[in-house]
């Protein structure tokens, strides 16, 4: 075996995935090669070195299991049927989107998707339901908690709220209820980069958004109800902010 | 609770430091690489009826965590975990001060090289599971194995020279 060959096959041999003959010729070379040997031990010290260094940092897990647990105990079979329905609607608002590949498109497939993911299959998240803190969130993105609460005057309630990255970039997703569906609204502070699409609207089976821009505000509306209830609640929430 | 889900629960549950650790250092937003795990567990509870009984958990978990990592890598920039400057100043005893600086010089490694370290140095999968779990030949895992090491050698060495100068 040469420098080469022995080099090359270290990785397996220190993960001890050589077979025996191939392990016997590395074995023999190592007892040869002084260079190669101090090699080896110098990759086994370092490898050491940095599993313990690793291991060593510390890592709080235990919400994070509790959350998945939480996640497992939930109704089956709405899970399923509301899983496959939004993945779906998910790939058909990507099909359309991914095609147009623009930043604003980007933003409307992430909005669905996480809609469908954290309201629709409600998996855990870390959501703020206290509305003083709600308020706070808003301001630490430089969004009014007046024009926040400017939707419940027609009948939506904001029930909790939690930042989130769409395309990247950090937006304040809010949870709207009217009694019967839930609605995300998205949103984005303008001087922060808002998103380039023109306002619009647009029904893809499941999930129907609406966008709108005002000269603070980037935003996105997903729900599930059709019949425009999802420009209904971006007019009452564009006039506001 | 279920028979799945206890089997779950015992099967599957205790890997998610595991994952958490690897994810902390493929996403840079602590509560994104959260909910990447959350997201591999959730997969993998909806899966777990596929899952093979004789076969490595860990490496399945793992290939899970890197499908929904690929999936959403659109959303979750790559990048390293960060430790903030005031936890890495408190840290002042030399043991604690060289195992800030191995954890550094792997964060400054590109996410290839910094993951086949992790899984293969610090998690213990194989060459070939890791192969397996990153769907590439087993020589790339190879080749970037031998790649990382030599660059975590090179990063700690320029640490220590740069140390011994001031």
């Amino acid at each position: 075996m040469t420098c080469k060959e022995a080099i090359a096959l270290s990785p397996l041999f220190l993960s001890g995935e050589l077979d025996s003959a191939r392990g016997v010729e590395f074995e023999a070379h190592l007892q040869a090669c002084s260079s190669c040997a101090r090699e080896l031990r110098e990759q086994k010290a370092m490898d050491a070195h940095l599993r313990e260094a690793i291991l060593e940092e510390p890592l709080e897990s235990a919400e994070l299991d509790r959350r998945v647990r939480q996640s497992l105990v939930r109704p089956t079979r709405w899970r399923w049927i509301a899983a496959a329905a939004g993945v779906a609607a998910a790939l058909v608002i990507a099909g359309l989107f991914f095609r147009v590949s623009s930043p604003g498109a980007i933003v409307y497939a992430d909005a669905a998707e996480d809609h469908r993911r954290e309201v629709v299959e409600q998996q855990a998240r870390r959501w703020t339901s206290d509305q003083s803190a709600i308020d706070a969130i808003a301001q630490g993105q430089g969004v009014s908690p007046s024009g926040i609460r400017a939707p419940e005057a027609g009948g939506y309630r904001l029930e909790r709220a939690k930042l989130c990255r769409l395309n990247g970039n950090l937006y304040l997703h809010l949870v709207y209820s009217d009694g019967a569906q839930e609605f995300s609204l998205f949103l984005r502070h303008r001087e922060q980069e808002p998103i380039t699409e023109p306002a619009n609207a647009g029904d893809r089976q499941n999930e129907h958004l609406a966008a709108f821009r005002t000269a603070a505000s980037s935003a996105v509306v997903v729900t599930e109800q059709n019949g425009g209830a999802a420009l209904r609640l971006a007019k009452l929430a564009a006039r506001a902010l | 609770m279920s028979t799945r889900q206890n089997e779950f629960e015992q099967i599957a549950m205790p890997h998610t430091r595991s994952l958490l650790r690897v994810a902390r250092r493929l996403v840079s937003d602590p509560a994104a690489a959260e909910d990447l795990v959350q997201e591999t567990m959730f997969l993998a509870w909806r899966g777990f009826h596929q899952f093979q009984r004789d076969t490595n958990v860990r490496a399945w978990l793992f290939r899970i965590l890197f499908n929904a990592f690929h999936a959403q890598g659109r959303k979750l920039r790559s990048a390293p975990a960060t430790v903030p400057l005031e936890a890495q100043e408190l840290r002042t005893d030399s043991r604690a001060h060289a195992v800030a600086e191995i954890s550094q010089a792997l964060d400054e490694l590109g996410v290839e090289q910094r993951t086949v370290l992790l899984l293969g140095v610090v998690e213990g999968l194989t060459c070939r599971e890791i192969a397996d779990i990153l769907s590439v030949p087993i020589g790339t895992v190879m080749s970037r194995l031998a790649r990382a090491r030599e660059a975590m050698r090179n990063q700690l060495t320029l640490k220590c020279s740069a140390k011994e100068a001031s």
